[in-house]
């Protein structure tokens, strides 16, 4: 027997949608055999005439699976009427009949509407869960566009971050307006004697299709910077642990919806995989076990421990600025960087090797360097970075258009300097040592280094 | 502003609690309706299995102890007096357009 699988995204009101696609399938000879949550089976047959019809049934299993003794006494109405049972999707009941003027399924139009009517009333809650945690999203990017948008705009992900929630709330929304809309329109429609609103498959596949794609785009192209960011080992972790997750959710559910687990039991099912997920995903996130390190380009093996080394792009080191280090590693650094459509940031820190190995208080030296790519950002960038805080003076060192002096929330000196689509932030309290030939080779390396 | 459920029985409605004068079966329901009605007016079995539901929730039909898988169903007293009340409705639609009909066929020469 030959099949084919189909990928198909119906939403519960679309039974016209439904019935039109299955009958056209079986004109060319393909036949609905089995469907999935999304993934629906076509078997190969001789193409036919065939009449689909789709009916409601609230008390069914979202998740299908074996006729109820109820689903079972309408199958033997619905055969009785000429129709053979063939699928069943969410509520919906699919059927088909070979017959040329068959009676239709549902004859009132009235209770028609009441069933589907019952039938949304029992998705009601989740959709409105759906809805208010999309928001609640949309509200934290929206306070983080206006709190940190640097950070945001740096993350290799913030395309598809901006995105993401904004498109999972769209649909969602759409969804329940789309439903108001086809149940004011279906109610008028049967108060003046007429039949059920058409759904609004089409509008809606549209533009569902569209978003869909368009994140898609977007989340590819997040991956592709954070790869370039050198995150991407810490990404595919993400990649394969959302794999992981669905997989620990749907195989068992696919697997008990194949051997007709009735609806209450799958339900339990999943809510405890998930919250034994979520909770092993918190001890593992805790004990930051599945986090990715940056590698650091060398270890210094100390007399207390091993240490991690960092290539950091600035020629600035802490004995440039007269500090000895009696021949231990010049400095120790913990570097980040990402990149995005949007910016690029280095954020660095050096300091002398652990107290163990040169005891006294030591200086520190740290830094952020920051290329912007996406011009309006620049200002954002300036104002985060200097924290609004930080007073313009005049550097002749730098050759910026701007260099901003202040003080970190320690007390330690700070300098912005901005050049054209650079900046970059120092803090340590040896910069008034810094000379001019080291602010200019600085420069240098802030305006070649992103290349 | 949506009429009530129930107010006025739909002629699927009717038909179906009429029917079930006697012990029947959803099937056996289709099939009286249709040979009662000469086929005029035919059931989906959608729309059967959800009004018999809805019927046994008013109270105007009970079911029976099954005989083999089939449930069965049968008018209740308050059933009956739905059905009654509703043929009440329509004798007195059919007497109104007799008296209208009639006065204006009288004058009509």
């Amino acid at each position: 027997m030959k099949y084919a699988y189909r990928m198909c995204f119906f939403r519960p009101m679309d039974s016209d949608a439904v019935e039109r696609y299955l009958s056209r399938r079986a004109r060319k000879g393909w036949r609905l055999d089995k469907t999935g949550q999304v993934l629906w089976r076509f078997r190969r047959e001789n193409p036919a005439a065939l009449t689909y019809a789709v009916t409601y049934f609230p008390e069914a299993s979202v998740y299908g699976g074996a006729l109820t003794p109820a689903q079972e006494e309408l199958a033997a109405y619905c055969a009785a009427a000429g129709w053979t049972f063939v699928a069943q999707w969410l509520r919906m009941q699919i059927y088909v009949t070979d017959r040329r003027d068959p009676v239709p399924l549902e004859t009132d139009e009235r209770q028609k509407l009441d069933t589907v009517r019952a039938v949304f009333r029992k998705n009601r809650v989740t959709s409105l869960l759906l809805i208010a945690a999309a928001l609640l999203q949309v509200v934290t990017l929206a306070i983080r566009l206006k709190t940190e948008a640097f950070q945001l705009f740096a993350s290799p992900l913030a395309l598809p971050l901006l995105a993401a929630w904004p498109f999972v709330f769209f649909i969602t929304l759409e969804s329940r307006l789309l439903w108001a809309l086809w149940l004011r329109r279906s109610e008028r429609s049967v108060e003046r004697g007429g039949p059920c609103a058409p759904s609004f498959f089409r509008l809606s596949r549209g533009l569902e299709i569209g978003a869909l794609i368009l994140v898609t785009a977007l989340l590819i192209q997040g991956m592709w910077y954070a790869q370039r960011s050198g995150a991407g080992g810490a990404l595919w972790w993400g990649v394969g642990i959302t794999a992981v997750v669905l997989a620990c959710v749907l195989v068992p559910v696919w697997w008990m919806r194949e051997r007709g687990y009735d609806e209450g039991s799958i339900r339990n099912v999943t809510i405890f995989i998930t919250v034994l997920i979520g909770v092993v995903a918190i001890c593992a996130a805790a004990d930051r076990s599945i986090v990715t390190p940056i590698e650091p380009a060398w270890w210094y093996e100390g007399e207390s421990g091993r240490y991690g080394i960092y290539e950091d792009p600035i020629p600035l080191r802490l004995e440039d600025l007269g500090v000895s280090t009696e021949g231990l590693p010049y400095s120790t650094s913990r570097r980040s960087f990402s990149r995005s459509p949007f910016l690029s940031q280095v954020i660095a820190g050096h300091s002398c090797p652990p107290a163990e190995e040169l005891p006294g208080e030591q200086p520190e030296l740290g830094y952020t360097m920051v290329h912007v790519s996406f011009p309006p950002l620049y200002d954002v960038c300036r104002e985060e970075l200097s924290w609004g805080e930080m007073e313009r003076v005049e550097d002749g060192r730098w050759q910026a258009e701007a260099v901003y002096a202040g003080a970190m929330y320690d007390g330690t000196p700070a300098l912005l300097v901005c050049w054209e689509e650079d900046l970059l932030l120092l803090y340590s309290d040896l910069l008034p040592q810094l000379t001019a030939e080291q602010a200019s080779a600085i420069r240098e390396t802030a305006e070649t280094w992103w290349v | 502003m949506a009429r009530e459920k129930f107010q006025t029985l739909t002629e699927q409605m009717f038909y179906i609690l009429l029917c079930l004068r006697e012990e029947r079966c959803g099937v056996d329901v289709m099939e009286a309706v249709s040979r009662l009605t000469g086929g005029l007016v035919a059931i989906g079995p959608g729309t059967l299995y959800t009004l018999l539901e809805d019927f046994l929730r008013e109270g105007w039909i009970r079911e029976l102890p099954a005989q083999g898988r089939k449930r069965r169903y049968r008018l209740t007293p308050a059933g009956e007096a739905r059905l009654r009340q509703e043929a009440e409705r329509l004798r007195r639609l059919c007497g109104d357009f007799d008296a209208v009909m009639g006065q204006s066929e009288e004058k009509t020469p």
